[in-house]
């Protein structure tokens, strides 16, 4: 076997070793020859991957250093919009895939600034064609593409785009709503909001985290007509409204979110307690009394701790029943309600039966 | 005749069985890929930094405990400290160590007992005192004082003293990326139909990576072939298959390095079991099975991203134990929930998670050996040839490189976390040689592990005592 | 030009680790008469500290090799706590705008910033040395 050149050997192995191999031998065969063979596909598209990446990388890197200086010194004054646009049409004209790039430094500077800068990057965009781009974009058979340039159109305020936008709403992905909602508030077009509200089912705590924060970077003068958001049958959109409320400090919608307290969801009425907790007018006092005897569990700590926060010394006799509560959590919520109410330690310790607590709560060292 | 008869059912026995594994990781493999692709792509229009200003998210405690320690654990609380979350604490549970543990985090953080009324939720040993810093930059740190109880215990009294509606249980000398919770806090908060139970990370090996002040710098494959052959196989199993077990909600095993949990449910559940070493996988199976008894829509979910990184074993002795400890945990989880094997009330659960876990996760170091002996001895009875007996070894060898090179791959496609030519030689060079060396070994420890449980060791052992959190983290990372 | 008029060109060192951060800032600071010296990391930060002096540093938080923190540390603990430091990040979580100035910083700015609004505050602490 040794001595056999390489063309012998093979022939050996077809006439002999193969045939002398049993059904269940011959399967063991396959398997062996079919991961082996994957195997070497996989490593070789591995390397090949990392060889691209790298060539590609290096000539994006340089590009892209090239149009930020280009954009850095135009927006430091040094050059005009023309000059700038002249210098990246012929950056595109030596290579179409440049477009992308500069969209991409054009989108990257964008969110570097606040308000003042934007009209000038949608100038720089618009000059160079690349709106189109975009639109091009918003098109795409993939969803991230779509959201990409729906973020760029919202953040560069491309009010020419809200129509194409207004076809997506019925999107039942949640990214990109997202960025729809973003866009369409960062553009000031409320009128598709109704339109949403009837489509999608639910806004997850999520979704409304992230909303919140955008609209509160987004300074926008006008909240979106979120009135109507509270009294929508999905809680998502209830438990957002009422959150805006509590976020944007709006005093006038008191009694709205009043009412609410008698939603069934527990979680709206919590929200409801928190956004009273952080408003904390004494207009909220009513509802609360008339929410408190059905109040349980955390629910009912919360409503008392807000009730303390007024400080009012004629609810005292609502709270003093809650110090014999079964549940210990919801004593000591209601014995620092009535300190908060100004009842002295001594006072406290006649009423409760439980005078551990009382010493833990003026117990200076107490976290 | 007769013999050579039975030899032929076995080998197809063993055959079914070995396909049945194979097709089983190619499919969760595809699945795993598709899900982090989309995973990938979602979240990179996520700003997480934006969420960091959010008074909505809710309050994350963390949980860290703490067995003799002291040499890095105020470098440990630095960086936990340091994590990027709008809204948590720090609880860190000094379980009675022997050393200077407790007097370094005072010393450091210049912390004061505190009056604190601790409610006793799950069960845990004395709790002896509270301590807090006065520096207002550190208010979001607790360092709970214990009598020794061990990993179990000291967790539960993080759960009893902690504030959080989540919390975050970690391995003290974990090195987390910074926007780790605002990774793992995402499922918790965008699921509207399930409840969300628990969320899972992915670990990563941190050896021979460079890392500062508590934050992973630059990404190598390390050089000890030890540490690199875990490398691959913790890439194996975090990309190609918990992954998928996630997306069909059957995940059993939420690391006990990196898992966020919902502290209600936990107490609900009971807390962390004292009986077992394999206490992380065991809550999660427990309270998966208080969720379907009580007929109530949950999940488990899991983010590939990578989060968080650790040392792992670089002796053979300590990944032995390391080993040898997993198997035995692994056994307690299915003693003490064996009502769900193949029971169709458990769905999911009981239909697929528990009999693959028992089946291969289990069994199969069991199975591997005896096909082993089984085809040396048929071979030496002369009842097959030599030509089985090679191929069988070479099925199960190409099989194993092929897996190896699907992680390289998937890793390749999505995170990129290997990118020099030299470190994916490395890789390559390991996928190659480990089925060799590495794989049997512990095959041999898990072997062992068995043998060990059933003469009824149980708990940590005496030789493993050393380490709280890890023993197979002997130095910790710096 | 108020550095030109006072006859003193200051130092500004930038560190951020974002190109375009940092060519943006450099460029316009330039432009208003300062000398700056434009690092992308917080070794390189802390290497220039240690041969010149600036009159005023403008630094990034998330760095690469030593964070913004320990550039502002060096800074207060090693040079002089005169130097005015502005710390420009963009995490507004409050432990790090509390640990921030704990430390002795003297302003914050958060990301998206407007440039306009930056060059003021810096004038404004340069002239408040």
């Amino acid at each position: 076997m040794m001595r056999i050149s390489l063309t012998d050997w093979t022939v050996e192995l077809e006439n002999t070793w193969l045939d002398s191999l049993s059904p269940f031998q011959l399967l063991l065969l396959t398997l062996v020859v079919i991961s082996a063979l994957t195997a070497v596909f996989l490593v070789v598209s591995v390397f090949v991957l990392m060889l691209i990446r790298n060539r590609r990388k290096q000539w994006t890197d340089t590009l892209k250093a090239r149009i930020e200086d280009g954009i850095a010194i135009w927006l430091a004054g040094d050059n005009s919009i023309q000059e700038l646009i002249i210098t990246f049409q012929e950056e595109i004209k030596k290579d179409p895939r440049a477009r992308k790039i500069i969209l991409n430094v054009i989108f990257a500077t964008s969110k570097l600034f606040r308000q003042e800068g934007q009209s000038a990057l949608r100038q720089l965009l618009t000059g160079l064609n690349l709106h189109q781009l975009c639109y091009k974009l918003l098109k795409s058979r993939h969803w991230c593409q779509q959201a990409y340039a729906i973020q760029i159109i919202g953040q560069l305020q491309m009010e020419h785009a809200l129509p194409l936008l207004k076809h997506k709403l019925k999107t039942k992905n949640s990214t990109l709503r997202l960025e729809l909602i973003t866009a369409m508030v960062a553009l000031g077009d409320q009128s598709w909001l109704q339109e949403i509200d009837y489509t999608s089912a639910h806004l997850s705590e999520w979704e409304q985290i992230v909303l919140l924060e955008r609209f509160r970077r987004l300074n926008i003068d006008q909240l979106p007509p979120f009135e109507t958001w509270l009294t929508s049958i999905h809680t998502g959109w209830v438990l957002f409204g009422i959150r805006l409320c509590r976020h944007f400090n709006r005093f006038d919608q008191i009694p709205e979110l009043g009412n609410l307290l008698q939603h069934p969801n527990k979680k709206v009425q919590t929200a409801v307690l928190d956004a009273f907790d952080y408003l904390g007018s004494p207009e909220i006092v009513p509802f609360l009394i008339r929410y408190l005897p059905q109040a349980t569990g955390d629910r009912l700590c919360t409503t008392l701790r807000v009730l303390g926060n007024q400080g009012d010394p004629d609810l005292v006799r609502l709270l003093v029943p809650c110090i014999e509560h079964p549940d210990l959590s919801i004593q000591v919520s209601a014995l620092s309600a009535l300190k908060e109410m100004g009842l002295t330690k001594i006072e406290l310790q006649q009423l409760s039966s439980n005078p551990h607590y009382i010493d833990h709560m003026f117990d200076p060292k107490r976290p | 005749m007769n013999l050579s008869l039975w030899a032929n059912i076995l080998s197809y026995i063993f055959l079914f069985y070995t396909l049945m594994l194979m097709l089983i990781y190619v499919v969760s493999a595809l699945v795993s890929y598709r899900v982090i692709r989309q995973h990938v792509a979602e979240t990179s229009f996520v700003d997480f930094r934006q969420i960091l200003t959010s008074p909505l998210s809710p309050k994350i405690s963390i949980i860290a405990p703490a067995y003799n320690e002291a040499l890095n654990i105020v470098d440990n609380a630095k960086s936990l400290l340091a994590l990027e979350y709008p809204n948590f604490e720090v609880v860190i549970v000094n379980d009675g160590s022997k050393d200077e543990t407790l007097q370094r985090l005072i010393d450091a953080y210049q912390l004061e007992k505190t009056s604190f009324l601790v409610q006793q939720q799950v069960e845990c040993k004395e709790i002896i005192g509270v301590y807090k810093a006065r520096d207002e930059a550190v208010s979001h740190l607790t360092v709970v004082d214990k009598r020794n109880g061990g990993k179990s215990d000291a967790l539960n009294a993080g759960i009893n003293v902690c504030a959080g509606q989540l919390f975050a249980c970690i391995d003290v000398d974990c090195v987390l990326e910074r926007d780790a919770l605002l990774r793992m806090i995402k499922p918790f908060l965008e699921e509207t139909e399930k409840k969300v139970i628990a969320t899972g990370g992915v670990i990563r090996l941190a050896n021979d990576c460079v890392i500062r002040d508590g934050r992973l710098i630059q990404i190598n494959v390390p050089r000890n072939l030890i540490a690199r052959a875990q490398v691959l196989e913790y890439m194996r199993a975090f990309l190609l298959s918990r992954v998928a077990w996630a997306k069909i909600n059957g995940l059993l095993l939420i690391s006990g390095a990196l898992g966020l949990f919902d502290k209600k449910t936990v107490v609900e559940a009971g807390g962390y079991s004292h009986k077992t070493v394999g206490e992380d996988m065991e809550l999660v199976m427990r309270m998966r099975r208080m969720m379907e008894e009580r007929k109530q829509p949950y999940t488990v979910r899991y983010i590939p991203d990578p989060l968080c990184w650790t040392e792992g074993p670089t002796s053979w002795d300590i990944l032995g134990r390391q080993r040898n400890r997993w198997t035995r945990g692994l056994m307690d989880c299915l003693k003490f929930h064996r009502k769900v094997f193949f029971n169709a009330n458990y769905r999911t659960m009981g239909m697929i998670s528990y009999p693959f876990w028992f089946l291969y996760e289990w069994l199969a170091p069991i199975v591997e050996s005896l096909g082993l002996i089984f085809s040396i001895i048929l071979w030496i009875l002369g009842i097959v040839n030599g030509s089985s007996f090679w191929l069988l070894l070479a099925t199960v060898y190409s099989y194993a490189v092929f897996l190896s090179c699907l992680a390289i791959w998937v890793d390749q496609k999505t995170y990129l976390q290997y990118r020099s030519k030299r470190d994916l030689g490395r890789l390559l060079l390991i996928a190659l040689i480990e089925p060799f060396f590495y794989h049997p070994f512990t095959v041999y420890s898990s072997i062992r592990g068995n043998i060990d449980y059933l003469r009824g060791k149980k708990g940590w052992g005496s030789m493993t005592r050393q380490g709280l959190s890890k023993p197979a983290t002997p130095n910790s990372t710096s | 030009m108020e550095a030109e008029t006072t006859g003193k060109t200051y130092t500004i060192l930038i560190a951020e680790d974002e190109a375009l951060v940092l060519k943006m800032l450099t460029y316009r600071l330039q432009k208003e008469g300062f000398t700056v010296l434009a690092v992308s990391d917080g070794k390189q930060a802390l290497e220039s500290l240690r041969t010149t002096s600036p009159d005023m540093v403008i630094t990034d938080l998330m760095m690469p090799y030593h964070s913004g923190l320990e550039v502002l540390e060096y800074v207060k603990k090693s040079l002089s706590s005169h130097i005015p430091v502005l710390v420009l990040s963009a995490s507004g979580q409050e432990q790090t705008v509390l640990k921030a100035f704990s430390l002795g910083a003297d302003d914050f700015a958060l990301k998206p910033f407007s440039p306009n609004e930056l060059v003021s505050r810096v004038r404004m602490h340069l002239r408040n040395r």
